[in-house]
């Protein structure tokens, strides 16, 4: 581990993820994805916070090829369906 | 990652005197991360901040306000828009001072002819879409405050008064308290996802499902009702818990609260012990029998028989006198009055008598009378020692009422909790109808598959709407909760005085306030006239440490613009002011027009003084000003 202080944004992310990925991991929705998927989604919505430039398009783009692509819910039992 | 920008240049073009004009803050192509822009009255500073207000924020729809066209047009188009004004800004990561090709230049125009402004971002050479310049200047300067002329970054007093007065809401609606960390972006990527996904799904529903589709409209519109109860609840649960911050008790507080029964009981025991010690007290009505027993009792002790005598007995007072004086047991004046007996006729001995019965009682009297006074003056030591620890009536009625009252905003807050949990209960089992209620409906769909596969999709994506929602919420309630004590932080750093800190206060409005530290007497923002500066230095340096507060935890990416506002600050935290920003903030610009706060600004990369040199001429209008870190080397503040 670095010795070098922490900057304010840093510090930021880093409230923010932990507070994210608390939720994430303890969602039942979610508890059917395996965990390095939901590390996958985790990463792709914590890399937008407060970044710049910010893009409410290339999130939308990058999140659909997850869900569509690397999720694989064709063959994940996601209960009540 | 950029985390803040520097200002590398501004242009400005047909803004109220300036024509054109193109200020370079870079010195050897290096940006500068804190700038003193000094200036007197006049000297055109006022209308470089306005011009970077206006291209943050845009044209105000009243002409009159301070970013209304009557107050930004040149005089000599005499209200009508002749030509395209505008003002561009170019930033640069901070961190990477080098590297100019992805500078961002922010550019906002006028166009005749047009209603509305228009704006343009640039990243490098790449001109960004109307979408993606829109979340640029969203980003960067944050969404327009409530507060019609209040830009967050470019601070004056008034500006910070009103922050100060708002900031105590975590509704970035109605409050500075922004946010700059695109918490909305995930959300809204998101949200349009799950829109995309419901259309899809919807298109490839079977029609005429009959019962069972209007059974399936129905629970969706239960759901939406118990959402909204949720969504009413967890608002007030966030309005408690903002008040909870006002009446969580501090340690001292606690330690005064804890003191109160204590308090109160050894309260009670002094006055008993007063009550004792002056029912002990003697009275003057009683100073003769306790001097005739006293003499009485004297004179038992000579072995002198009192003998019963009338006025007309005689007796030779003189030699009593002189006995009794020789004791020094008596005060002068009752030795005077026995020798004055002498001189009547006689002297009546029956009180005298009688009173040798009263010896024992006094006796006793006169030693219940003493222990009164020691346990008087041990009472006092106790409740002495109290005050000293301003331990009293009023402080300690004040912190178990501020107690009780955080242990029913508590109690408030666990049974909205409850309500929320019930709901969230109900909103579940609706959710699982739902999905059974579609599933049956699903399984006589052609496109069973498909549709099945949209489902799952649109569930994963609003369960991570949902977490991004509450992560939000808790997020924006720590960084509300950091906030406050980055003020207080800020306070200790820079205060000199120590006479005062801040606090939340809700009544009468949500704000931070000043407390007295020797008596907590809360002291509230006070604009002092109809400019709305700050009246008193701690006011000033109250509202200076909220906007640092809020530039740390908000994630702001724009240096922040103090202008002129710590005018009446004392010297001593004016300099750790100017320390402290340059510590943790290296991204400021100072503006003033006060030699002495200028020369204050020693940490300074550069001072940009408007007070053109000869060379340059008097008017910053038509200039092309990139030499000014030559020149202001030049230039005497003293001057």
């Amino acid at each position: 581990m670095s010795d070098k202080k922490k900057t304010q944004h840093e510090e930021l992310r880093e409230t923010y993820s932990n507070i994210l990925r608390g939720k994430m991991f303890s969602d039942s929705t979610l508890q059917h994805l395996d965990n390095d998927l939901i590390e996958l989604l985790f990463t792709e919505l914590t890399k937008w916070f407060g970044t710049s430039p910010p893009s409410t398009k290339a999130v939308k783009g990058e999140l659909t090829k997850i869900v569509e692509k690397k999720l694989d819910l064709k063959n994940t039992e996601m209960g009540g369906d | 990652m950029v985390d803040r920008y520097n200002l590398i240049s501004i242009t400005i073009k047909n803004f109220r005197g300036l024509s054109d004009v193109v200020i370079d803050f870079t010195e050897d192509g290096k940006p500068k991360e804190i700038m003193t822009f000094f200036g007197h009255q006049g000297s055109g500073k006022s209308t470089i901040i306005l011009a970077i207000q206006w291209c943050a924020y845009g044209t105000d729809l009243s002409k009159k306000q301070k970013l209304g066209t009557d107050n930004l047009f040149p005089d000599i188009w005499d209200y009508v828009h002749k030509d395209t004004m505008s003002v561009t800004l170019r930033f640069r990561d901070s961190n990477n001072p080098g590297i100019t090709n992805r500078d961002i230049v922010c550019k906002r125009m006028l166009i005749p002819g047009r209603d509305r402004d228009e704006i343009e971002v640039f990243v490098g050479e790449k001109k960004s879409d109307k979408f993606e310049s829109r979340e640029y200047f969203n980003q960067i300067f944050g969404s327009m405050p409530s507060i019609r002329d209040g830009v967050m970054w470019v601070v004056r007093t008034e500006e910070m008064a009103k922050m100060s007065q708002t900031i105590a809401s975590t509704k970035s609606s109605e409050s500075y308290f922004l946010n700059f960390m695109n918490l909305d972006v995930p959300h809204d990527g998101l949200k349009e996802l799950s829109e995309t996904k419901r259309k899809a799904i919807k298109k490839l529903m079977p029609k005429g499902a009959g019962v069972n589709k209007a059974h399936l409209d129905h629970l969706e519109t239960q759901i939406r009702i118990v959402d909204d109860k949720i969504k009413r609840s967890e608002e007030k649960y966030d309005t408690m818990a903002l008040k909870l911050l006002e009446f969580r008790p501090t340690a001292t507080d606690e330690e005064v609260a804890a003191a109160g029964e204590g308090y109160k009981e050894a309260k009670r025991e002094l006055e008993n012990a007063e009550t004792r010690y002056d029912g002990e007290k003697i009275k003057k009505l009683e100073v003769e029998d306790l001097i005739t027993t006293l003499l009485v009792a004297k004179l038992e002790a000579k072995g002198v028989n009192v003998e019963k005598s009338f006025d007309s007995a005689k007796f030779e007072w003189g030699e009593i006198a002189d006995y009794l004086e020789l004791t020094n047991s008596f005060p002068a004046q009752v030795i005077r009055q026995i020798r004055e007996i002498q001189e009547g006729v006689g002297y009546d001995t029956t009180r005298l008598i009688n009173s040798s019965k009263n010896i024992t009682s006094w006796l006793g009297r006169i030693k219940r009378l003493k222990d009164a006074r020691i346990n008087f003056n041990r009472r006092k030591a106790v409740i002495d020692d109290y005050h000293h620890r301003n331990i009293n009536e009023e402080t300690t009625s004040a912190a178990i009422d501020k107690s009780e009252k955080a242990k029913s905003i508590r109690e408030n807050m666990r049974t909205e909790l409850e309500n929320i949990n019930e709901f969230s209960t109900e909103l579940k089992g609706l959710e699982e109808e739902r999905d059974s209620v579609s599933g049956e409906i699903v399984k006589t769909a052609k496109n069973k598959e498909q549709l099945l596969l949209l489902r799952k999709e649109k569930k994963v994506i609003d369960a991570l709407i949902n977490i991004i929602n509450e992560s939000n919420r808790d997020y924006e309630s720590k960084m509300f909760e950091d906030m406050i004590s980055s003020v207080k932080s800020y306070w200790e750093r820079i205060d000199q005085i120590g006479t005062y800190r801040p606090i939340l206060v809700q009544e009468p409005k949500p704000q931070i306030a000043l407390e007295r530290i020797s008596d907590n007497r809360v002291r509230y923002i006070e604009l002092g006239d109809e400019t709305g500066k700050a009246s008193g230095g701690e006011d000033q340096l109250l509202l200076v440490c909220t906007c640092l507060a809020v530039s740390a935890t908000s994630g702001a990416k724009m240096p922040i613009i103090l202008d002129d506002c710590f005018t009446v600050v004392d010297t001593d935290s004016r300099k750790a002011l100017v320390n402290t920003v340059a510590k943790d903030f290296k991204n400021m610009i100072f503006v003033t027009n006060d030699t002495n706060n200028a020369k204050l600004f020693t940490s300074s990369q550069g001072i940009l003084n408007l007070k053109w040199p000869t060379v340059l001429g008097t008017s910053i209008n038509n200039k092309n000003i990139s030499d000014w870190h030559t020149w202001i080397k030049q230039v005497d503040l003293n001057d």
